[in-house]
């Protein structure tokens, strides 16, 4: 009875199959088909960047993102940082740096910082304003975001130096 | 200071973080119930019209929609607070562009939509106002036909004899300004999902400041039992007292729930959360100012005229505070206001962090500096020589109990001059100045003499890990973990081994909920109190089991141990194991209700109402372009006196929260109505600060630890932004020598402000 298209991507590592409308978001797919809420939606109308999520590793304000476009690529969202239980270092930053007030843009936040130092090693104030200017946040002011992402590649420096990484290979610890 | 204490007065993670950073928190958009419905809510289009007809059935038939509501399913209840003026869905007439109209309740959000395009509508235009100066004028359209002359309240609040002090001042000055309409814009959109239980009680879940009173507004909107609702409170994604009230779609919810037997959910449409929620009241205020030359400021007079929009909700209790408590920030010898709130078809105004207060600061700091200037003395000094302190009773009868005004205007000012930036670039385009602004503020507040308290239950678990229970909701401030930290200090135990429970009003003890900057000081002491009780209880149980006597037991770091003897010890986990499912059967549980020891007010709002009073400063260095009109806040500098910094890392979050909100509202934030109807909905034309636009700020916490609050505590939330409009306005004429006095200061503003012979040419 249902018409649709069959949507195949990777989500955080797993591969998954799902009928949606054409006229579907991503978010909207991810929330209610995949049931995974940490995507938030604060706006719909790509304002916002709550509602953030890593396509092919770049972030994306996934309320204006089609479905179908996400086809046989790899989607990362919040629950993907953190899936073997442990925080990710940026998610542990950001608590540290008391960047996380209401909470209601961080998963967005935390994903757009980790396409940022998966990029960058140790980004200037400048880049980390740029890649967090689609960011929205009434909480905080702002300020713990450059402190929490700063704070975040120092503890990602240590993460490598420890696990023997070359800086950029182990960096999507997906 | 820090050595004193174990878990307050040190920075604390928050201690939901975790589960906000992985995207585990659950907010109200992501509960779901087994078939759950989605509503939506039909809105009017015109400012005022008279309803004509509603033709729902080509809605009711579209495949999905389960029930389509018109004001005639609705109990003929109007609700509110202290104008009950509101129906659910209007009845006969809307008054503004946004009104509720009908509600449609299918199985998607989508199906639920379209039904919305499928209710015919026939509406009669009727004349509007627009202007609160325009509907007071005899004759002019009533927006509601019992409000005659469009007044929702007048205030009239006379301290000491204002004509004689005038006339025995040096100098008197006048002035007017204006402030705009601004949104709470809280990140997460409001909403509620909303069930009946088969035994006709009432569930409501929604993320909201102050679940008690959401509770009996709605049962009073569905005129049932207060008893008979529940209201739960998932995460809140930020709410600045715009989730303080509840709004027409939770009652809608619950009636479309009772219609088709299944859950319903409602949540706003950012466009909504625009046109249709409660904005900040707009005022226009007349002030008079008597001053000595020496810089004595005698006395004040200030008439307001305040936009209430189309239905009262809090917005009297807010021209109430705009009205009274920037009389408590000098030693005024007499005062005078008179304040009208008036309805207009406009979107109906409520609470946003500073409730009126920061509206005021708005227009008193801002003359200050105009005063001060006019009389060739320093602003700063002239603030210093008026300022209150500690032990006064200000014009209105509060108490100060602690107040560190001139501490935070010293080290506000002082800061701000430092490692100033030149004065002039750009061969003179590039203008830099600095001012400064201070505030007050309340930590709780007694209406009258109504309760203005809070109770709190803890209680051990067998595993000696406490759960603490409270009804003050945390909206994302942080209130949770200063809970935490209160109870973890007061017992002795790690903070990790405290978890704080969510609001739910069948379990949590009454509250009143998060506003008036009241939970750390109000709710916070309530914890503090049954925390000491709960230790009581265990040091009793643990005495028993050591054979040693309670007084000489002492617990740090969750052990146990005899002052004299250190050596003799057990654990909380051990006592709490021994004293629960056993024949020892220790309560290990306290509730307690605190009431701070105020008196409230009598009838001419006059007396000691709130358990402290807030005091800061902010210095703020600004720069203007001159070409282009365009200014940026390079620096800030906020002084707060918070009694005791329970949390600093949280008190830093509010004030540099504080401050972006209170710099959006100052330079770039305004709703634009055109004959009633909002031009810009939407967050890429309502422009709110993003991280580029942010100023360096140095936050600087004053303790004065105050004889009441817990471990001399007192409120942060509101007053982080309070100055910071006022000290804009004074930076920018200190830059460019203009005064601007109304809300927002846009670039066009500034530019013909700053070139006046433009602005004759332009015309
Ligand atoms: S919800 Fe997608 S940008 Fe706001
Ligand atoms: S923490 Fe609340 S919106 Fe960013």
């Amino acid at each position: 009875m249902k018409t649709g298209q069959v949507l195949n991507f990777t989500l955080n590592g797993e591969q998954v199959e799902v009928l949606v409308d054409p006229a579907e978001t991503l978010v909207n797919v991810i929330r209610k088909k995949l049931l995974l809420t940490g995507t938030k939606r604060g706006c719909e109308e790509g304002e916002c960047g709550a509602c953030t999520v890593l396509l092919d590793g770049k972030p994306v304000n996934s309320c204006l993102v089609p479905a179908m476009k996400a086809h046989g690529k790899a989607v990362v969202t919040i629950e993907g940082i953190s899936a073997s239980g442990e925080l990710h270092p940026i998610q542990q930053a950001f608590i540290e740096a008391g960047a996380v007030q209401c909470g209601f843009c961080t998963p967005g936040v935390v994903l757009s910082a980790k396409s940022l130092l998966d990029r960058v090693t140790l980004p200037s104030e400048e880049e980390i304003k740029t890649e967090l200017s689609g960011h929205l946040c009434r909480c905080t002011g702002y300020v713990q975001f450059v402190d929490a992402v700063r704070l975040a590649a120092r503890k990602l420096g240590r993460f490598h130096d420890r696990s023997g990484g070359d800086g950029g290979a182990g960096r999507s610890v997906v | 200071m820090q050595t004193k204490h174990s878990a307050v007065g040190r920075d604390a993670d928050f201690i939901d973080a975790a589960e906000k950073v992985t995207g585990r928190a659950r907010y109200l958009d992501d509960l779901s119930f087994p078939g759950m419905l989605h509503g939506k809510i039909l809105r009017s289009p015109y400012p005022h019209a008279r309803i004509k007809g509603i033709d729902i059935s080509r809605a009711a038939s579209l495949a999905g929609v389960k029930a389509v509501i018109t004001s005639a399913d609705c109990p003929g209840i109007r609700f509110g607070l202290d104008n009950p003026d509101v129906y659910m869905l209007a009845v006969d007439k809307v008054r503004y562009a946004g009104d509720e109209v009908a509600a449609v309740a299918a199985v998607s959000e989508e199906a639920a939509e379209e039904a919305l395009s499928l209710i015919d509508v026939e509406y009669e235009p009727l004349p509007a106002v627009y202007h609160p100066a325009e509907a007071m004028v005899p004759g002019a359209p009533l927006v509601h036909e019992d409000k005659p002359g469009n007044i929702a309240k007048i205030y009239e609040i006379v301290r000491g004899n204002v004509d004689e002090d005038f006339a025995s001042c040096d100098c008197v000055f006048e002035e007017e300004f204006g402030t705009s309409l601004v949104q709470p814009c809280y990140l997460e959109p409001f909403g509620v999902i909303a069930d009946w239980e088969p035994n006709g009680r009432l569930t409501i879940w929604t993320g909201i400041q102050s679940a008690f009173h959401a509770r009996a507004e709605i049962a009073k909107a569905l005129g049932i039992d207060p008893s008979s609702v529940t209201v739960k409170v998932p995460y809140i994604g930020g709410g600045f007292g715009g989730k303080i009230w509840i709004r027409n779609f939770h009652p809608i919810a619950a009636v479309l729930a009772r219609k088709t037997g299944r859950p319903v959910k409602i949540v706003l449409s950012r466009e909504e959360e625009f046109i249709a929620s409660r904005a900040r009241v707009a005022a226009g205020i007349k002030l008079k100012l008597g001053m000595m030359r020496d810089g004595t400021m005698v006395c004040k007079e200030a008439e307001i005229i305040a936009d209430n929009g189309a239905y009262s909700w809090a917005a009297p209790k807010i021209l109430l505070n705009m009205s009274m408590r920037t009389d408590c920030l000098y030693r005024f010898r007499s005062s005078r206001t008179v304040s009208r709130l008036v309805y207009t078809n406009h979107v109906p105004t409520s609470g946003f962090r500073g409730y009126g207060n920061a509206q005021m600061h708005f227009a008193l700091e801002s003359m200050v500096d105009i005063c001060a200037r006019k009389m060739g003395l320093d602003p700063v000094e002239v603030r210093l020589k008026n300022a209150v302190r500690s032990g006064d009773t200000t014009l209105h009868g509060w108490k100060l109990r602690s107040c560190g005004l001139s501490e935070c205007i010293d080290k506000a000012a002082a800061a701000i001059k430092e490692g100033r930036l030149p004065g002039e670039e750009a061969g003179g385009r590039i203008r830099r100045g600095v001012g400064v602004a201070c505030m007050t503020h309340v930590s709780g507040n007694r209406g009258g003499d109504n309760f203005d308290g809070s109770s709190a239950m803890v209680r051990f678990q067998e595993d000696g890990r406490l759960l603490v229970y409270s009804g003050e909701s945390d909206m994302g401030q942080g209130a949770r973990t200063v809970f935490a930290q209160i109870a973890a200090e007061a017992l002795g135990i790690p903070l990790s081994d405290v978890i704080v429970m969510p609001v739910d009003t069948d379990v949590s003890p009454f509250g009143y909920g998060s506003y008036s900057s009241r939970v750390t000081t109000v709710g916070g002491k309530a914890v503090l109190l049954a925390a000491r009780q709960v230790r009581d209880q265990l040091l009793k149980l643990a005495g028993k089991l050591m054979n040693e006597s309670p007084d000489r037991l002492e617990i740090r770091d969750g052990v146990i141990f005899d002052r004299l003897d250190p050596g003799r010890r057990m654990t909380v986990a051990e006592a709490c194991r021994a004293g629960i499912r056993t024949r020892q059967a220790a309560e290990l549980t306290a509730y307690v209700t605190y009431d701070p020891p105020t008196e409230g007010t009598d009838s001419d709002y006059y007396g000691d109402y709130s358990s402290a009073y807030n005091y800061g400063a902010h210095g703020v260095e600004v720069e203007v372009d001159t070409e282009t009109g365009q200014v940026r806040v390079l620096r800030v500098a906020a002084a707060h006196d918070v009694g005791f910094a329970i949390n600093p890392k949280g008190v830093r979050g509010q004030i540099s929260g504080g401050v972006a909100q209170g710099t959006g509202w100052a330079l770039c934030e305004n709703l634009v109505l055109k004959e009633g109807v909002l031009q810009n909905p939407s967050l890429s034309s309502y422009i709110l600060m993003t991280i580029k636009d942010m100023p360096s700020i140095k936050p600087i916490i004053v303790e004065t630890d105050d004889p009441v609050g817990p471990y001399g505590a007192k409120g942060v939330g509101e007053p982080t932004l309070i100055p910071v409009p006022p000290a804009i306005a004074n930076a920018i004429e200190d830059a460019v020598g203009v005064r601007l006095r109304d809300l927002p200061f846009t670039p066009e503003k500034i530019f013909r402000a700053v070139n006046p012979q433009l602005k004759e040419a332009g015309k």
